[in-house]
């Protein structure tokens, strides 16, 4: 690819993710338009981007979801670039192909990495080519009887997944042959109602597991830099809630903790290297905490929602370095020049109410305060009087915060989330406040299943 | 009356009805935020004064306030006076102790059907058992089921496929068994 910088980018994508990608194009001095639904015409985002165009109704599949729609709006309003953020179309091999069929740039990797990585059992090939190791499990299995032939080599508990599944979705822990006899039925057509692809696969459930993952930037010819790991174990129905880095992992003396890291950022580098990995991605990993093990669990090839973490801790902007990988520049980054610096924690602070079965509460934002001082960054598109629409996720605002240390970090988390003040939504404020201070998160005792375990007077 | 361009929903009205109702007021005028809105209870008369000048409805009567007014003319808000045209009876607002009417558990995306591919869970006239899946409510992405809380036959769906309703709203109205 020649070194074109990037002149004019279609932002594909709402939310706070537009607004981190307008900003990033905003200090780069590159033009930017935003695709807003209906229901976004008074998102943060419309006052910082150069020109919104109005892409259609509220409904995702007619705006945000609508491929022929956004590639004709970047054409239109001579854009050289798509930002697809994440979710939406971020991981459709099939917009990335366009975009570029489109003579556009697509920020992110090429439409085969996309599509390598978003089917699970062959990226689970991928790592193991790459001496990658993955977690004891099977090929794709095609009924009942197969499955429990196959549960008989991994072992109970164990995790029953949809190839084509991903972010937490198409996920079922199985505990017995029983058990696999009555979900199978229903997960596959579950699952191929939801990704229209049928095919699952089984895993073995590591009990007691972290779950860390490990950024990397990528120049699309072999060229693989890691930025560090997070840790991302605090989380409810496989949706993350609270992210970290470095991880914190008390049952792990300092030998065997350096000794994790090095193999982690090897075994994402070596991944990320054997498919000409282009920008930014992210390898994820389980850890089984008390061996110091650790497995391939499935690669984002986006950027995700705790880039922040990660921008903390090493002082590097991953968004812009997204867009100068994508208008040809080369990655003169080395290995050596990434330092991690103190600990940073990002938390996501979601428009539910969690004593109420975390029901989502859209409506109007009457009161919006919002934390600050050093080492706090609020990335957000919300402000007072901004309605949250009911179209969308329930995502009003990430607080990440930066520290010398963790317990600094963590001082300065309880803080500002104590500051933050929102009125007219119910919000998840306390929730997360009793969470990051609760003794065992604080000690670092906890693992994947945790929160669902927890007893939470927030909850109640 | 609701307008098409009240800020006013049905739901609103329906629920300011049922706050006056419950404090015992008879005669309310509200005026601010653009809108202004007087409500007279049937066989209301203010103690020791004229009965107003209203004809007494039992109907909530709002209407946006309209842009300032010359000077020399009076204030279009001052005199709490009817639309010439009396208002219309509301075939939309269905009595919310009507057992049979189904409502809106939470704000959001009201959907007929499980997909759009999927027939509606339920048309009018069909009958309808106690647990039935009458709709679907979304809201943020998440799913919730409304069930039918009495049995008997559909008799209205008050709400279009894929419309947003808010939170109270009714939704549709089974004519209940016995």
């Amino acid at each position: 690819m020649s070194a074109v910088p990037l002149q004019r980018v279609l932002v594909a994508n709402r939310g706070e993710i537009a607004v981190r990608v307008l900003r990033a194009c905003r200090t780069m001095g590159i033009e930017t338009v935003l695709g807003v639904s209906e229901a976004d015409q008074d998102t943060r985002g419309v006052a910082l981007a150069d020109r919104v165009v109005r892409l259609g109704p509220a409904a995702a599949d007619r705006s945000y979801l609508d491929e022929d729609l956004l590639i004709e709006a970047a054409v239109a309003t001579g854009c050289d670039a798509v930002h697809p953020g994440y979710g939406f179309l971020a991981e459709r091999s099939s917009f990335a192909r366009a975009v570029e069929e489109a003579g556009l740039r697509f920020v992110g990797p090429t439409a085969d990495s996309i599509e390598l990585m978003g089917d699970k059992l062959r990226a689970r090939a991928v790592a193991e080519a790459a001496a990658v190791p993955v977690v004891p499990g099977s090929e794709a299995v095609a009924s009942v009887a197969e499955a429990r032939e196959a549960a008989w080599a991994v072992g109970y508990p164990l995790m029953l997944k949809a190839s084509a599944g991903g972010g937490g979705r198409g996920i079922q822990v199985v505990r017995s042959d029983e058990e696999l006899g009555e979900v199978f039925e229903v997960v596959t057509a579950e699952v191929a109602a939801a990704f229209g692809d049928p095919r699952v696969f089984l895993e073995r459930f590591v009990a007691s597991a972290r779950h860390v993952e490990v950024q990397v930037l990528g120049d699309g010819a072999g060229k693989v830099i890691t930025l560090g790991e997070r840790d991302c174990s605090l989380q409810r129905r496989f949706q993350k809630i609270v992210e970290e880095a470095p991880a914190h992992l008390p049952s792990l003396d300092e030998e065997h903790l350096g000794r994790l890291r090095s193999g982690l950022f090897d075994a994402a580098r070596s991944l990320a290297s054997s498919i000409d990995y282009r920008g930014a991605g992210t390898v994820e990993f389980i850890v089984d905490q008390q061996r110091g093990d650790f497995f391939f669990l499935e690669m984002n090839t986006r950027i995700q929602v705790e880039h922040p973490v990660t921008e903390e801790v090493t002082g590097i902007d991953l968004v812009a370095w997204q867009l100068r990988i994508a208008g040809g520049e080369p990655l003169d980054l080395r290995q050596e020049e990434v330092r991690l610096a103190g600990h940073a924690i990002e938390v996501r602070l979601t428009a539910e109410q969690a004593a109420a079965g975390f029901m989502p509460t859209p409506g109007l934002i009457e009161r919006w305060m919002q934390p600050g001082g050093p080492g706090v960054r609020v990335d957000t598109h919300c402000y007072p009087g901004y309605r949250v629409p009911v179209n969308y996720d329930s995502l009003l605002c990430k607080l990440i915060v930066h520290g010398p240390d963790r317990p600094t970090a963590l001082r300065r988390l309880a803080a500002a989330l104590d500051e933050f003040h929102v009125e007219g939504v119910a919000t998840t404020r306390d929730f997360l406040l009793e969470l990051i201070q609760h003794p065992e998160v604080v000690g670092g005792r906890i693992h994947t299943r945790w929160v669902e375990s927890a007893e939470l007077a927030t909850l109640r | 009356m609701v307008t098409e361009d009240s800020p006013l929903r049905h739901a609103d009205v329906e629920r300011i009805v049922q706050l006056v109702e419950d404090a015992g007021f008879g005669y309310v005028h509200f005026e601010g935020d653009g809108l202004e809105l007087i409500m007279v209870k049937q066989g209301y008369v203010e103690a020791g004064a004229p009965p107003p000048r209203l004809a007494p409805v039992d109907a909530a009567v709002a209407s946006p306030a309209q842009a300032p007014a010359p000077a020399s003319a009076p204030a279009p808000t001052a005199d709490p006076v009817l639309p010439p045209t009396p208002a219309p009876p509301p075939p939309t607002l269905p009595d919310l102790d009507d057992p049979g009417v189904v409502s809106a558990p939470m704000v959001g995306i009201f959907y007929r059907a499980a997909d759009p591919e999927s027939p509606p869970y339920v048309d009018v006239g069909q009958r309808v058992e106690v647990g039935a899946t009458v709709g679907l409510i979304e809201v943020m992405k998440m799913f919730t089921a409304i069930r039918a809380e009495v049995a008997g036959r559909v008799e209205e769906i008050l709400v279009d496929d894929a419309e947003q309703v808010d939170r109270g709203q009714a939704l549709l109205r089974i004519a209940v068994d016995g």
